[in-house]
């Protein structure tokens, strides 16, 4: 496990690479962490990934958006469009580090959204597409997220703040900024159209149903390329429900990832 | 990667010159890693860094960067030896030799116990470490729901505690349902419990150190004042060597930005206090150019 980081003096970003373990070396995988609050309860379950794909003989790149986690940056500095190029920036650093020609693409969440985005960018460079639990429509993620925050309902948690234009605008969500730029960024996305310009083998695998998912898994099943749509029931890596779930990795979808790869 | 075996996960925040002010090392809390729930610790430790001191964040083994480790030592014991090579490494790679540990719950706990344990801590700083109730938190508490209307709603709709109580009377088993919203802790007013608290908090203060706790109500339901810890650890000589605040706003993990830079402002607050010598010739200046950081 190698922790450096790399990117550009102005745009630092913050990775974790692990080298493929037991004779593997020939393919490579970059993981897309979600967004905001997902992203710290994710990270237990992502590096999990990290590890067990480079077990299975995958070289592995995981990083830190630009103002996410350890990458430099304030969190008012992220923006949608600059994760975006971050994801392209880490795929050619996962080639130089790795050797390999292309990579296959891991993204949770909003991640897998924005992996799918930046592949569009440099499809010759990306091989595979996994989506977990994946954001489809970013509209509906997004009042998703001010719905979740609107409802805490913990001890000594006050309404959300707004934010003034010089800060950005915007709200907090569930503890971070959600300024003018970060929603509208958001509500842009959209995963099914994206997706429908792509030619890559894409694996879908959804712990929640939901009408917009079984939208994805009829663009999936249309393909004859081995695409394929899986719902399995297991923790949502990226959501804790103190204190039942709280650390959980969900072992079948990490397991479910690693043999869909191979 | 730190330690001996290059186990251990970590980033260093400093200032860009040099400094000498006692370097922080920041705990997980829980399972989280060094990050720290909405960034926290990273903010901090970049407003730290920028008033003169180096901070260290790292992962203890297993959990975020940081593989497990093999050993027959307890998770404490392995977590306290970790603590321990970071210290040792901050002072052989900076030549710092004072240290402030700094924690939020589990990650409290071990600071208050680490700081015992080491003459070269000389303060902690305590987000809602672990500490028994009290008769006066009790009082609190029972004045606090009889004047909370979901316990007057609950009463007259039948549900909640009481009700799933008397029921239980009545049933032939008499097993008292159990909410899915209660979890496990210790009994920290078991008499065992609060003198091995009181052993650790007074064997830090004999070693020298200066705390500062801070107290939220997010941990409601097991402190609710500012000064529950004099109370319940009564055997404790606290005296002048700690400084308590409690946030009668505020959730476990400090959720709103307010929050947050509340939080930030008290414990820079108390450096400045405890540590007045020690200031960079950067202290509260706001620029990224002035500190950077490192991945170990």
């Amino acid at each position: 496990m190698i922790p450096f980081y790399f990117g550009s003096r102005e745009r630092k970003l913050f990775g974790v690479f692990e080298p493929a373990q037991n004779g593997g070396a020939k393919r490579a995988v970059l993981l897309c962490y979600p967004w905001g609050y997902e992203y710290v309860n994710s990270h237990r379950s992502m590096a999990r990934l990290g590890t067990l794909l480079s077990h299975t003989g995958f070289h592995t790149l995981r990083f830190d958006y630009y103002g996410t986690g350890d990458s430099g940056g304030e969190d008012r500095e992220a923006d949608i469009e600059g994760s975006r190029r971050d994801i392209v920036t880490a795929i050619e650093e996962l080639i130089e580090l790795s050797g390999v020609e292309r990579v296959s693409i891991v993204g949770l969440r909003l991640g897998a959204m924005l992996g799918v985005a930046a592949a569009c960018e440099k499809p010759h460079l990306v091989d595979r597409i996994v989506l977990w639990d994946p954001v489809v429509e970013g509209g509906q993620y997004l009042q998703e997220l001010y719905n979740l925050d609107d409802s805490i309902s913990i001890p000594g948690v006050g309404p959300a703040s707004y934010f003034s234009e010089e800060l950005g605008g915007g709200r907090e969500v569930m503890g971070l900024p959600m300024t003018h730029s970060v929603a509208a960024g958001i509500s842009d996305l959209d995963l099914t159209s994206r997706l429908a310009q792509l030619p890559h083998a894409t694996y879908a695998v959804a712990t929640r149903s939901s009408h917009l998912q079984r939208q994805l898994q009829a663009l999936l099943e249309q393909r004859a390329d081995g695409s394929a749509f899986e719902r399995l029931d297991d923790h949502p890596a990226w959501h804790e429900e103190w204190p039942e779930n709280a650390g959980a990795i969900p072992v079948a979808v990490l397991n479910r990832i690693v043999s869909w790869l191979k | 990667m730190l330690g001996q075996d290059e186990a251990l996960a970590a980033i260093v925040t400093r200032p860009v010159m040099e400094a000498h002010a006692p370097a922080i090392i920041i705990l997980n809390t829980g399972v989280a890693h060094r990050v720290g729930h909405h960034r926290k610790f990273v903010t901090l430790s970049r407003r730290l860094a920028r008033a003169g001191h180096t901070v260290v964040r790292f992962d203890f083994p297993g959990l975020g960067d940081s593989p497990a480790m093999t050993t027959d030592a307890s998770l404490l014991e392995g977590n306290l030896f970790a603590i321990r090579e970071v210290a040792n490494w901050i002072e052989q790679a900076f030549s710092i030799d004072r240290i402030i540990m700094l924690g939020l719950c589990s990650g409290a706990d071990q600071s208050v116990i680490y700081a015992g344990r080491d003459t070269r801590v000389k303060g902690a700083i305590l987000l809602d470490p672990s500490i028994p109730r009290t008769r006066r938190y009790h009082i609190n508490d029972f004045s606090r729901r009889i004047r909370s209307r979901a316990l007057w709603t609950n009463f007259l709709s039948g549900k909640g505690r009481i009700w799933d109580y008397t029921r239980s009377l009545f049933r032939k088993d008499g097993a008292v349902s159990v909410s899915s919203r209660q979890f496990s802790r210790p009994n920290l007013e078991h008499p065992e419990a609060i003198s091995f608290l009181e052993g650790v908090y007074q064997g830090a203060i004999d070693n020298g150190v200066n705390l500062l706790g801070i107290f939220t109500a997010g941990q409601e339901y097991q402190h609710n004042y500012r000064t529950q810890i004099v109370d319940a650890l009564p055997k404790v000589h606290f005296a002048d060597r700690v400084s308590l605040h409690f946030l009668r706003d505020c959730d476990h993990t400090f959720i709103r930005e307010s929050y947050r830079n509340y939080m930030y402002s008290l414990v820079a607050d108390w450096l400045l206090s405890e540590f007045p010598d020690d200031r960079s010739p950067n202290h509260g200046v706001a620029s990224g150019d002035d500190i950077e950081s490192m991945e170990f």
